[in-house]
């Protein structure tokens, strides 16, 4: 079985995420009045053996960091992490809050602060993967996400999600709140024994659209 | 003489399904995979039709707008976005786009916004 991406599969792969990004953008941005500033998103096939460190260099402060995580089953197996800067989650607050809110206390802070991330997440996380797979025409499911740590990602990946020598096929998308000072990055990884759906899908992808 | 639409878009890909849409009109496509080197194409080729990406590497669509309608404001600039927010809109309508098409295009939609723009 050839589970090797070419350049063209990861080109389209690359311009279908970009268009569910930007659609769960849109989503968002009825939601909450914010503008995201998107950008090219990054598609890479790697060993499970480099998807940590992959992951430690593409994310600040990467033990701290807040993240979002999401699995997904069905016609494609993977995880989706919505990934922001450890301190984040002060600003997303403001943008559930208007100026004129009451001052609350820490415990409610700490529970509102992750509330705001899981609702972020289900907005950005379903929007995005909702729109890829739909786009890609492959059915998917969702468990329920859940709010973690940095280093919980290494967990995720050593506990029994892919095969031991497998790969994994990650797309990085990483997008700025604009007026709010606060970027994030959503990764989608994708169990290699999907690769040959996704392969299919990629395939049918673009002749869909005639 | 044929017409001829400067595509600015940096998915081979992308660019691929939108020449193939294209490939029953009687059009000349030349092809730029940044903003960048679009914006010296059209001065340099002076094309009846730009079809601009938004997010691209070296120049994005934002950046190369306006210095395309600088250089030739009467050429009619088709934006094709998967950035469907509403101030994204705003901005592109602002900066000077003639029409704004949402990524993925559907090929009729696609083929009448070239049509009505080249008055074929």
């Amino acid at each position: 079985m050839n589970n090797t991406f070419t350049a063209l599969e990861i080109d389209t792969l690359q311009e279908v995420m970009n268009m569910a990004f930007g659609s769960a953008a849109a989503d968002l941005a009825e939601v909450v009045d914010v503008f995201v500033q998107l950008n090219a998103p990054d598609v890479q096939v790697m060993r499970l053996d480099d998807l940590e460190s992959h992951l430690v260099a593409q994310i600040p402060d990467y033990e701290r960091a807040r993240v979002v995580e999401q699995h997904f089953r069905g016609e494609s197996d993977g995880v989706a992490l919505l990934v922001f800067p450890h301190g984040a989650e002060h600003q997303l607050v403001s943008l559930f809050q208007s100026d004129s809110a009451e001052i609350l206390e820490s415990d409610t802070i700490l529970e509102l602060e992750k509330e705001i991330l899981m609702e972020i997440g289900n907005i950005l996380i379903g929007a995005t993967v909702g729109r890829l797979f739909d786009l890609l025409n492959r059915r998917i499911g969702y468990l329920p996400p859940r709010t973690t740590d940095g280093y919980a990602v290494a967990e995720l990946i050593n506990k029994g999600l892919f095969a031991g020598d497998d790969y994994a096929i990650t797309v990085q998308t990483r997008f700025d709140f604009e007026d709010r000072a606060v970027s994030g990055r959503l990764f989608i990884i994708n169990r290699q024994q999907s690769a040959q759906q996704l392969k299919s899908a990629l395939a049918e992808f673009w002749s869909s659209l005639e | 003489m044929k017409s001829k639409v400067l595509l600015v878009e940096d998915s081979v890909s992308a660019r691929h399904f939108v020449k193939s849409c294209l490939a029953d009109l009687d059009l000349e496509v030349i092809e730029a995979p940044d903003g960048r080197q679009g914006v010296a194409m059209l001065s340099e080729q002076r094309p009846d039709l730009v079809l601009l990406d938004l997010t691209m590497p070296v120049m994005d669509g934002f950046e190369a707008l306006p210095k395309m309608k600088q250089l030739a404001p009467e050429t009619p600039i088709v934006v094709l976005t998967a950035d469907v927010q509403q101030r994204t809109v705003d901005r592109i309508t602002e900066l000077g786009a003639d029409l704004f098409l949402k990524k993925p295009p559907k090929k009729q939609l696609l083929l009448e916004a070239v049509e009505r723009f080249l008055g074929k």
